[in-house]
């Protein structure tokens, strides 16, 4: 027991607790060690390395604003127990340099390495883990694809951890935004955000700026909460009038910097001197309006401007944005076009080998596009291949993992194709994220076992002249499905700058705010464009899709009633994907976010999808819980309800009722309609025709008496 | 309202799956109408002609906005080509359902022949180059009419042999025309004597074919009622002086006519004096060319039966019944101010039809059969006959322009314009036989559908489209007989086609010759191409299952497009069928009839009834009972009442006997006395109409289910081919034969 009579002895206590409060604090928010498994580099659970030789590369990122100490990876394994220990070894280099190897000796198959990586090898950039195998079960003539050749790297269960601390930011917008929006950084960017009086106004000048941010991060998450003050120990937006900032940093007016986008930063030369108030390695962004308006034009001027200059504030006085469609975002095709592969990121490129590692043509179909079975996009491919190889050599070529079609490559004299046209059916496709992957397989012409078989002559190039073709097709799709709006945003981001959409903040609390814009930001991150055109409001308008963020008991009893929101009360029946039976009699869940979608009871074409909890801090977990990739993409149907302490285990989708949105015939109200209850619409259409029927009998019948007695 | 609906609907987008289940849900249902609603036929009709026009239009807005796709020049070129073709033939079928949507039937008017105020008629007889004794037949049976006598004048138009044709500076033409002039006008005098007045006309110059001649006859025959000179040297030969028919009944030569004709449509102009024509049925006694060789004349109704025996019905209904050229009683004031029978098109008889009714007149259909007469005897003529039709009509097409002529309400120049796009019919086969081969060889994209796709739209609308044309024509037409009949045609159509389509004005046309002698069995001098299309069709065999297995992808598309081209198999086997034109062993047609007849055996005894089994102007057979002792040689008294209770009387000779399950069957030879004798034999064989009548309800009763039509089919396919190739190869080895010897 320690006796603390002392007031100071009590202080210092305090002191301490606040040290490592802080330290804490430093280490949640990305200082000190990162720890991660292996799985998290790959994306596979595990790696299969077979034959002779076998490797599998990961990408260990190291982001530009981290300083790395050290690394330490603990690898865990699988080993065939047919390998000669000593002609079967295990090796580990980081961008071509050997760290660390070990015979696969393990009696058991089991084994464990632990490889150190010195810092110097770890300067920012990608860089290449690769796990490399050497097998061998005989010593005779090894067939190189010997079924008993194998290992497996346990990529789950292994894991890498990487000491590092955060560099000094530069006092320029374009280099501080390069680090602090880099894709490197495994974790993505925690931004704290504080606004002056988030009103509507307000509210969409600082989405567009958040947008702006997670667009810039790639495929990074942005996590964003709200404050009311500073802190030094995060990465910071700031957003107000000047005297609301001067008032945060506690400085003098004059003390700001000119321009309404700065950056702060340690030794910054500011135009005024301003003191400092941020540590040199988190960065404050400033962006200052004397009113809402000219806050949204800051923010749209943060969107816009890019890259950022490199000076530590500007002034941006107009802007003027481009119109965008409905095909404006990132990798979305239009239908009625043609693209060549460059046009897509896909350069001309080579293949060598017998098997060489598959390339991707990756792009993006809108949500709602609708193509009949008999659509097909089209390939017209320049490809060039090499001589001496088998006519079994063949390039595949598949769609979203479906094999679709193949090319011949095998012959004496190799060959070439130009503009071969390869007809893909549109069934193969999806709404959404697409790949049409390119297989080749090369076979050489001869080769026995153990005889030297050739296979530098294993070459096909493919040409980034190639065309791809995309059909018209119309807009129609079945709702709700939520999954379409982790998509592209869809319906509410049809159009990519959200011009057509509604957020509305139920209550003014500042995680639910929060969690709005991490919202906004999660679709305009898969878009690539910031949301120019959006709007905030506290009321759910007539009109357009509504984005609802707020706590159960906010939100607005019509909009309960027509939802799978029973009466505020969230009832989860036991089992996964079920059709939503009214009157469920389960325990309401207190702690579960739940993400709803439906149409709007005002207008037949309007989506509304509500995000809410009991609690706000558990609006907001949940929200950010969606950053996760693979919990965003189990979202669909109607209703996805999920705890956000355990979303694996605890997630739920739900059927709502369907309706459908766009239009095959140009009437869309008669599209739709019929389309939602098509026993009815056949109904009427029966009913149609028997009235047609019977007016035509009936006129015939007319003109009958006096063709049949005679004429005239 | 419900129109729109319609229209909706059948543009309306649905899954697959729903689409799948709307087509098949309405053919369910057009089954459940057609044989459930029996009491409301005419309701019946409607609604599934409805079902129908839905089904077909569906495909077509499906076909049209979501098959058509650009992938190379040459796939465009084939999918265009047979989505014209498709089209050509939704557009038929539809304006089909229009023209049959509630036919016709008429009462029938019957007038009394002793009524003295009975109008005047003139029956003219057209001949060029038939045989002379079938001029004389029909002139005998027209000489017989039940008319008042007095109000009739019978006219033989000979344009063989007119003073041109007498004049010819090839003696032998000169000798034949002089022979045929002498001998009709013969005919004509001696049946002047005792019956109707007949008389023999001909003209200076053989001018504008068979519509100068009737022309010509017009202005002979009643020169006032043309305001020309009866001198005028066109009028040659004439016997009495005109008789001024206020109605004329047209026969073409080989078309001899019942005696109640007159009876049966002279009523109609008493009730309508707007009426300018009344059409009757075309009646053949012989088979086609196609029954003939493939044998089919006893089992299915004739070809021209679907005409006839239900459009016509229909295009009656829209008081568009047109003039057919023959079996037809007209007005002569309507052609009088008409200027004669039109002569822009070689089918002067529709052309005529088409002018006099945008002249706001009207015409009737008495589906009654009362004239008999002859196919075309070969393939050849059958040909030359059709392409002859085809021409004609798009001739009046391209220059008359029925959909916009004035004066025709919209329904004639509906009616009109499905009378003259019919003939386009070859092309659209010819491309429908030849698509799936494009595919199957080059792997042209001809059809953009995927085979769940196919089995959602295209089915169903094929399905409710045999069915319909199974309930409309059914009856008449047995299954899959129209595209036997197209495909057969379509590859000589197309020229002629094509001519008259760029050059409407230019192309000439061949007279169909008629009782050509089929002594023995040959293949038709037009058998070639149909040869070369079963190499095709077969090649496309290996073809489909090389690409079955080469393309995988494809599957769903080899197999349709296989199954295609297995049926344009089945239409080229049964085409080479008919391009071995077997012999025709009697000079004479026989007619099958069942009748009761008394007979004895010389002059002396008691009658005894008998039936006849088949009867022509040779002679009849008839099944008597087996103790019947009658021999070869022996001379049996015959006596025989018609419908209209008229008793005949002759003596035949016994030529033939066999047995018979029911007892003993008789052929016998007519014994003729004099010439008065034969024209009574005439009236006896021709004269009844109810004969005829009879005769087509007897075809008409043979109505197959879908799969023993299928099968019926498949059966006289493979015994055509069978047949053909059995035929060539006789030849083959008589060719060998005479080459041995020569050598």
């Amino acid at each position: 027991m320690i006796r603390t009579s002392n007031a100071w002895m009590r202080s210092m206590v305090f002191g301490l607790f606040l040290v490592a409060l802080l330290a804490w604090s430093q280490t949640c928010h990305g200082v000190g060690p990162f720890s991660t498994d292996l799985a998290e580099l790959a994306p596979i659970p595990q790696a299969r390395l077979e034959g002779v030789r076998g490797s599998v590369t990961l990408k260990l990122p190291v982001p530009d604003r981290w300083e790395a100490d050290s690394a330490v990876v603990h690898l865990k394994y699988v080993h065939s127990t047919s390998l000669l220990p000593h002609r079967s070894q295990i090796v580990v280099l980081l961008d071509g340099v050997p760290l660390a190897q070990a015979q696969l000796d393990s009696p058991l198959g089991m084994g464990e390495l632990v490889v150190e990586i010195p810092g110097e090898l770890l300067d920012p950039g990608y860089h290449d883990l690769v796990i490399e195998v050497a097998q061998r079960s005989t010593e005779e003539c090894q067939d190189p694809k010997s079924p008993e050749l194998w290992t497996v790297i346990l990529l789950e269960a292994s894991t890498l951890s990487l000491d590092h601390s955060l560099v000094p930011l530069p006092p320029s917008l374009g280099q501080t935004a390069e680090m602090l929006f880099d894709d490197k950084q495994p974790l993505g960017l925690d931004l704290l955000l504080v606004l002056e009086e988030p009103d509507a106004t307000r509210l969409e000048a600082a989405a567009i700026a958040v947008s702006s941010m997670s667009v810039r991060l790639g495929y990074r998450p942005l996590h964003v909460t709200l404050a009311e003050e500073v802190d030094r120990s995060r990465d910071c937006l700031l957003m107000g009038t000047r005297e609301y900032v001067a008032e945060r940093l506690h400085c003098s007016l004059d003390e700001l910097p000119a321009g309404n986008l700065g950056l702060y930063a340690e030794e910054q030369p500011t135009s005024t001197n301003a003191t400092n108030p941020m540590g040199g390695e988190r960065a404050l962004l400033v962006l200052t309006g004397a009113s809402g308006e000219e806050l949204l034009l800051s923010a749209r001027g943060l969107a816009l401007f890019d890259p950022l200059p490199e000076m530590a504030d500007i002034q941006i006085t107009e802007v003027v944005a481009l119109e965008v469609d409905r095909y404006a975002s990132k990798g979305m095709l239009r239908p009625g076009s043609e693209y060549s592969f460059e046009d897509l990121g896909f350069s001309t490129r080579s293949f060598q080998g017998i098997a060489p590692v598959p390339a991707e043509l990756s792009f993006r179909l809108p949500s709602d596009l609708l193509y009949r079975d008999n659509h097909e996009l089209t390939l017209e491919l320049d490809l060039s291949f090499g001589s001496g190889m088998q006519d079994s050599s063949v390039l595949n070529v598949a769609v979203n993992g479906v094999f679709a079609a193949a090319v011949g490559l095998g012959g004496q004299q190799g060959g070439r194709y130009r503009s071969f046209v390869m007809p893909l059916p549109a069934t193969l496709f999806q709404p959404g994220s697409n790949t049409v992957s390119f297989h080749p397989v090369m076979a050489p012409l001869s080769g026995g076992a153990c005889e030297f078989i050739q296979t530098e002559n294993l070459v096909m190039t493919l040409s980034g002249d190639s065309v791809l073709r995309v059909p018209e097709g119309d807009h129609w799709t079945a709702m709700p499905h939520m999954g379409l709006f982790f998509q592209d945003g869809f319906p509410h981001a049809a159009l990519p700058d959200w011009s057509e959409t509604t957020v509305v903040t139920g209550d003014g609390d500042l995680e639910s705010l929060a969690a709005a814009l991490n919202i906004v930001a999660m679709i305009c991150q898969a878009n690539g464009l910031a949301p120019l055109g959006i709007q905030f409001a506290e009321r759910v308008p007539e009109q357009g899709d509504v984005l609802y963020v707020g706590v159960r008991d906010s939100l607005p009893q019509d909009m309960v009633k027509d939802s799978l929101l029973v009466d505020g009360e969230l009832l989860v029946p036991e089992q996964g994907r079920v059709r939503w039976q009214e009157g469920s009699s389960s325990e309401p869940q207190a702690d579960r976010f739940q993400l709803a979608e439906f149409r709007s009871p005002q207008t037949g074409t309007s989506t509304w999808l509500v995000a809410t909890a009991k609690k706000s801090s558990t609006l907001l977990q949940g929200v950010n819980v969606l950053w996760d990739p693979g919990i965003r993409s189990q979202c669909s149907g109607g209703m996805t309800v999920f705890a956000p302490s355990n979303p694996e285990d605890t997630l739920r989708v739900f059927e709502g009722d369907e309706y459908y949105l766009g239009s095959v015939n140009g009437v869309g109200v008669v599209d739709r309609y019929f389309q939602a209850n098509p026993w009815l619409g056949t109904g009427i259409l029966l009913c149609g025709g028997l009235i047609l029927a019977w007016g035509l009998y009936r006129l015939l019948l007319k003109r009958k008496p006096s063709r049949s007695g005679h004429a005239g | 309202m419900g129109g729109l609906i319609f229209a909706y609907g059948v543009a309306a987008f649905l899954p697959r799956d729903r689409q799948f289940a709307l087509g098949w849900g309405l053919v369910g249902l057009f089954l459940l109408i057609r044989f459930t609603m029996v009491r409301a036929p005419k309701l019946q009709r409607i609604l599934l002609i409805l079902i129908s026009a839905f089904l077909t239009l569906r495909y077509f807005h499906f076909r049209t906005f979501h098959t058509l796709t650009f992938t190379a020049w040459a796939d465009l070129a084939a999918m265009l080509a047979l989505y014209l073709a498709e089209t050509y033939g939704i557009l038929v079928h539809l304006l089909g359902m229009f023209v049959n949507a509630m036919p016709t039937e008429r009462d029938p008017v019957i007038i009394d022949p002793s009524d003295p105020n009975l109008p005047t008629v003139d029956v003219f007889i057209p001949t060029y180059n038939e045989p002379e004794e079938m001029a004389a037949i029909t002139a005998a049976a027209a000489a017989q009419l039940e008319y008042p006598y007095g109000k009739l004048n019978i006219y033989i138009l000979d344009d063989g042999g007119t003073l041109q044709k007498r004049n010819d500076p090839d003696p032998r033409i000169a000798e034949a025309a002089v022979n045929r002039h002498d001998y009709l006008k013969t005919i004509a005098e001696f049946l002047d004597v005792d019956f109707h007045h007949v008389q023999y006309l001909t003209r200076e110059k053989n001018e504008r074919a068979k519509a100068g001649n009737i022309t010509n006859a017009l202005l002979c025959s009643c020169p006032d009622s043309m305001g020309l000179d009866l001198s005028r040297p066109s009028c040659v030969d004439m016997g009495l002086a005109a008789g001024c028919g206020e109605l004329i009944l047209i026969l073409d030569c080989d078309h001899v006519p019942a005696q109640d004709i007159l009876v049966r449509t002279v009523g109609h102009f008493l009730r309508d004096e707007k009426l300018f024509l009344v059409q009757t049925p075309h009646f053949f006694i012989n088979p086609d060319p196609v029954e003939r060789n493939l044998r089919t004349f006893q089992d299915t109704p004739s070809e021209n039966e679907m005409f006839y025996g239900a459009v016509q019905f229909g295009l009656d209904s829209w008081n568009s019944s047109f003039f057919c050229g023959s079996a037809a009683l007209l007005r002569r004031r309507d052609l009088a101010e008409n200027g004669g029978l039109a002569g822009d098109t070689i089918t002067e008889d529709a052309e005529t039809a088409l002018t006099l009714h945008s002249k706001k007149l009207n015409s009737v259909f008495v589906g009654r059969p009362m004239v008999c007469g002859l196919s075309p005897e070969n393939f050849s003529d059958f040909i030359v006959q059709r392409n002859r039709w085809a021409q004609g009509m798009i001739q009046i097409l391209m220059l008359k322009n029925p959909l916009f002529k004035k004066g025709l309400t919209i329904a004639q120049r509906l009616c009109y314009l499905n009378a003259c796009i019919f003939w386009f019919f070859g092309l659209a086969r010819f491309i429908f036989v030849t698509s799936p081969l494009m595919f199957l060889f080059f792997g042209l994209d001809v059809y953009n559908a995927t085979l769940p796709q196919v089995f959602a739209y295209a089915i169903p609308h094929l399905a409710s489209a045999i069915l319909l044309a199974d309930y409309m024509y059914g009856h008449v037409r047995h299954l899959f007989f129209s595209e036997l009949y197209e495909t057969v045609q379509s590859v000589f159509n197309i020229p002629a086609m094509l001519g008259a389509l760029f050059n409407p004005r230019k192309p000439s046309f061949k007279v169909t010759p008629k009782d050509t002698s089929l002594s023995a069995d040959f293949l038709s001098p037009l058998a070639a191409p149909f040869y070369i299309l079963l190499a095709l069709c077969f090649a496309a065999v290996p073809a489909a299952i090389y690409r079955y297995i080469a393309f995988p992808l494809e599957r769903d598309v080899v197999l349709i497009t296989a199954f295609w081209a297995g049926f344009n198999l089945l239409l080229i086997f049964l085409c080479l069928g008919i391009v071995w034109e077997r012999r025709q062993q009697r000079r004479k047609h026989r007619i099958p009839t069942r009748e009761q007849v008394r007979i004895r055996l010389g002059d002396r005894g008691d009658f005894l009834v008998a039936r006849t089994v088949d009867i022509s102007e040779e002679g009849v057979g008839i099944l008597v009972p087996p103790d019947f002792a009658a021999q070869i040689g022996d001379t049996i008294s015959f006596r025989a009442e018609d419908s209209s209770n008229r008793e005949y009387a002759f003596s035949l000779e016994v030529v033939r006997v066999r047995k018979d399950p029911e007892g003993k069957v008789v052929g016998c030879r007519f014994i003729m006395r004099d010439e008065k004798d034969w024209v009574r034999l005439i009236g006896y064989v021709y004269g009844d109409s109810e004969r005829w009548v009879r005769f087509w309800r007897e075809r008409r009763k043979q109505r197959d289910s879908f799969a023993a039509g299928v099968g019926y089919l498949f059966i006289k396919a493979v015994s055509g081919v069978l047949g053909n190739f059995k035929g060539l190869a006789y030849i083959l080895g008589a060719g060998l034969k005479r080459i041995a010897r020569m050598a």
